[in-house]
């Protein structure tokens, strides 16, 4: 049993391949909201169900009813559309029915007690509680009105959380059909037209578009994990949609600081220390590429914003501003000075200042001293952690050529690579803990980032190495997902289930 | 998610003789320590409490992995003791060590009362090193997280501490600190006294439910289940929840017939049953979580995990207690200025806390546990034979 997401860039559908709606992150999902539990079909007597799911082809789900099959399709953008296909030699009527359970709800929300407001349409029904409305139609809409909790997370295998939810059921839409005459039905969820879409990872929100970091839950845009998805967006040439998402982060700039996470109802939230200069290396990137002189002469004054107010000493972390946003790694951190020593040296280099360019070539010259230890680096000036934020000067190419390969035989060893790919954290390591997310646990960001570590010094046929442990990690619990992380010692997958920033690196 | 830290204190005294011989001998250690009674006191605790609890320890990592962790803060005392008489248990040790699922914690070498000793932290900060000199020595690595004696603590010793380069101190989690705050978060000094380090705080009551209550026929909730005990860790709100306790309970204070170590085997599989608890090591811990908020202990309002008042009393609570302290402190200019290695030894063995908690005099329920201990007929005795061996050293030192 897999998990799948089709993502239209405004509604969001996720689901598993044998039709259930097996998770509280199931469903229909305009973010920050979730619209639609789930949606159940009735063929005369027969309910379409996992039981009677003969199998999913990425796009329809076959159903094998008495008599004749079923085809589910569905289509997702700014709207829902659920083809039935009736296949077999059945003739005469059929009565279909839907059963739609709505469930308008915030995304951090569980069981809620709304009270919901229903307005019938001509093919359909118009339901709404004070946080939104969805649109549902397709066939003659037979009121009922059913107030229900249920849990709809039967795969504790995946550690999720699943907790109580609530469930509307307005009543059902009903069709007949003359299989003599017609062969297919169409139900719809918001909008009956639209021009269906598959956005990736790419979101249109209201105040623009950008990247989510993962499925099912990262339903935000995580900026870190955006410049990430943007670094290789570029590289495959994807240029319109990074200037768009470059511009859309910009508008969340204050004072030289950009939001580490922004809601889809455009709340911001600022606590990193390494996002404004992710979001600078992602933009020199962007320029570099793009040769976008407008766009350049338009970010001047934010990247100045930026830059200006770390010119002095060493970049300090406080708490979980880093990416190990579980730790509190207070102090120098060898990721953070390495990140800030090439947003300086490309912005440097894009906007011709020598002072910036100046100040990256004395972060990196720290780097090669004060955390060098002889064969590998410091994890944090002062501590002795051993971790795989080592990868980070060799995925800027921080590091000579010796240096390099010291540090990419250690990541190399069993000591950090797995099947699955790289270890956050040394498993010789005294604070090694294999199911911590950043204790122990495999991290597909940080196998992408060994990938172009292992280019970035001439070593091709390691990276096809980890290039294949991502191929091979595609799939396990999402079709077509790349999980985010997996347990340092069983490899078990675990977190979300499709990862922006742990796929787009093949 | 919930951190469990299963935290272990083990240490045996080197105990004086109940009486002071003149004739005693030249080696003062044989002088003035009944060195027979500690040795077989060591081997009945051995054979009793720590290699069978080694053992289960062992054995549960073997089968639960990563997936189960404790810590130990061994005195240097014990150690010294193993290293003279029992070897065998400092391998035990090293074999836990390997597994890298075990945090050994650094303390006074001595289990000293040297953290009190007025503005000159000299002494104390001496026996900190020798203690983190020794763990690295015996099981690879400076320990980053201090138990001071007895969980003595106050804002003066937390600075020191945190300028010995600790990221964490334990502490006893005391409502007369806490108010109305957890003991199931971490905290630390306010800041004037020190900006990093984090203070983890026991939670003494469900550490005493095993360490004290866990064969009390009298409790409402005995006999105490390892099912029983997590289903409270796991109904426990809160970040990490410390439970800290002696590591002779397991066979010692509390008798194999009880179901200690039944318990022991037993308490982590049903722990892990639960999703939202998970075993872990005070380093781990204070990497994961941020200090909640402020505690500020002054020094007159100074913690230990001791007897109910939960301060220094049950060994500085009366004139015999404060005298004696007062000589051995005296001591101290004298033997550091004969700059033998020797003598400094047998001074800071005599700094063991355990003599001054033999002469306690409190007269309630905490006196029944000063006697239990206790090697002398009476404090009085205790006393007198401490004086007499001061006395003594005193006169080698002239």
């Amino acid at each position: 049993m897999k998990f799948y997401v089709k993502n239209g860039g405004r509604l969001i559908l996720m689901r598993f391949d044998t039709g259930a709606f097996g998770s509280k992150w199931c469903g229909v999902w305009r973010p920050p909201l979730k619209l639609i539990e789930y949606w159940a079909f009735k063929v005369d007597d027969e309910w379409l169900s996992p039981q009677n799911c003969m199998g999913f082809d990425g796009k329809r789900h076959l159903y094998e009813l008495k008599g004749m099959r079923v085809e589910e399709e569905v289509l997702v953008g700014d709207g829902v559309k659920i083809r039935l296909r009736f296949k077999g030699k059945k003739k005469g009527k059929v009565k279909v029915q839907m059963e739609v359970g709505i469930n308008i709800r915030r995304w951090e929300e569980n069981a809620h007690d709304r009270r919901y407001e229903v307005v019938g349409k001509r093919d359909g029904f118009l339901v709404k509680n004070e946080l939104g409305s969805v649109r549902v139609g397709g066939g003659k809409f037979l009121r009922g009105g059913l107030y229900r909790r249920h849990f709809p997370g039967a795969y504790h295998d995946w550690d999720w959380l699943e907790e109580e939810q609530s469930v509307f059921v307005p009543g059902i839409l009903e069709k007949e059909v003359d299989l003599r005459k017609v062969k297919e039905v169409t139900f719809y969820i918001e909008k009956r037209d639209f021009e269906p879409r598959e956005m990736g990872f790419g979101y249109l929100s209201d105040f623009g578009f950008c990247y989510l970091a993962g499925f099912p839950w990262f339903l935000q845009f995580w900026t870190r994990d955006a410049c990430f998805i943007m670094l290789n967006e570029i590289k495959k040439g994807n240029l319109k949609a990074v200037k768009e998402a470059l511009l859309t982060i910009s508008k969340f700039e204050r004072d030289g600081e950009i939001p580490t996470k922004i809601e889809l109802d455009g709340k911001a939230y600022y606590y990193s220390v390494d996002v404004p200069g992710l979001f600078v290396i992602a933009l020199c990137r962007y320029l570099e590429a793009s040769k976008d002189k407008k766009m350049r002469e338009k970010m001047r004054g934010l990247v100045n914003r930026i830059l200006r107010k770390r010119m002095e000493g060493l970049i300090e972390s406080y708490g979980k501003d880093t990416w190990m946003d579980s730790l509190e790694r207070d102090g120098y951190c060898l990721d953070v000075q390495s990140v800030w020593a090439e947003a300086f040296r490309s912005a440097g280099k894009v906007y011709g200042r020598a002072d910036w360019a100046r100040r990256g070539e004395e972060i990196v010259r720290v780097i090669n001293e004060e955390f060098w230890t002889g064969d590998f680096l410091l994890d944090r000036l002062g501590e002795d952690d051993i971790t795989a934020n080592a990868l980070f000067p060799l995925f800027f190419k921080q590091l000579p050529k010796d240096k390099a390969r010291k540090v990419l035989k250690r990541l190399e060893s069993e000591e950090f690579t797995t099947e699955r790919g790289i270890r956050c954290r040394s498993s010789e390591d005294e604070l090694y803990d294999p199911d911590e997310y950043h204790l122990g646990r495999v991290w597909g960001l940080l196998t992408g980032m060994m990938i172009v570590a292992e280019e970035n010094y001439g070593r091709a046929e390691k990276a096809k190495k980890y290039k294949e442990i991502i191929e091979r990690n595609k799939g396990s619990r999402c079709i077509d997902g790349v999980d985010e992380t997996y347990d340092g010692d069983s490899l078990i997958p675990m977190g979300c289930c499709k990862q922006a920033w742990s796929e787009v690196w093949v | 998610m919930t951190d469990i830290n299963l935290c272990f204190e083990v240490h045996q005294p080197l105990r004086l003789k109940p009486y002071y011989e003149p004739d005693g001998g030249k080696d003062l250690l044989e002088r003035y320590f009944d060195m027979e009674k500690n040795k077989k006191i060591l081997r009945r605790v051995i054979d009793k409490c720590y290699m069978p609890a080694n053992n289960i320890i062992l054995k549960l990592i073997d089968d639960l992995g990563k997936k189960f962790k404790v810590s130990f803060s061994i005195t240097g005392v014990l150690l010294d003791q193993f290293e003279m008489f029992a070897p065998e248990m400092i391998d035990s040790f090293q074999q836990l060590a390997s597994t890298r699922s075990v945090e050994f914690l650094c303390q006074t070498y001595y289990h000293s009362l040297a953290s009190l000793y007025g503005t000159d932290r000299s002494e104390f900060v001496e026996q900190v090193e020798m203690h983190r000199e020794k763990m690295k020595d015996l099981f690879g690595k400076r320990p980053k997280v201090f138990e001071n004696t007895e969980f003595i603590y106050n804002n003066m010793i937390a600075k020191t501490v945190e300028g010995l380069g600790f990221k964490g101190i334990f502490t006893e989690g005391i409502e007369r600190v806490l108010g109305w705050r957890s003991p199931n978060y971490l905290y630390k000094p306010p800041e004037h006294v020190a900006k990093k380090i984090k203070v983890l705080v026991r939670n003494y009551r469900l550490s005493d439910d095993i360490g004290y209550r866990f064969s009390a026929r009298w409790w409402d909730q005995w006999p105490l289940t390892a099912d029983k005990y997590a289903t409270w860790l796991a109904a426990t709100p809160g970040d990490v929840i410390n439970i800290f306790i002696d590591y002779e309970t397991f066979g010692e204070h509390q008798w194999p017939e009880t179901g200690i170590f039944w318990f022991l085997g037993s308490l982590p599989y049903e722990v892990l049953k639960w999703k939202n608890l998970k075993f872990s090591t005070p380093s781990r811990t204070i990497l994961k979580y941020p200090a909640r908020d402020v505690i500020d202990v002054f020094e007159f309002n100074t913690i230990s995990w001791a007897d109910i008042e939960r301060d220094v009393s049950a060994w500085l609570g009366n004139e015999m207690q404060r005298f004696a302290y007062e000589e051995i402190k005296k001591i101290e200019k004298l033997v550091k200025k004969r700059g033998d290695p020797k003598l400094l030894r047998i001074w800071r063995y005599l700094q063991n806390s355990d003599h001054l908690y033999y002469i306690c005099t409190k007269w309630w329920a905490d006196g029944d546990v000063h006697k239990y201990f206790s090697p002398f007929d009476t404090p009085e005795q205790g006393f007198l034979t401490i004086l007499k061996v001061l006395s003594d050293f005193k006169e080698k030192l002239l």
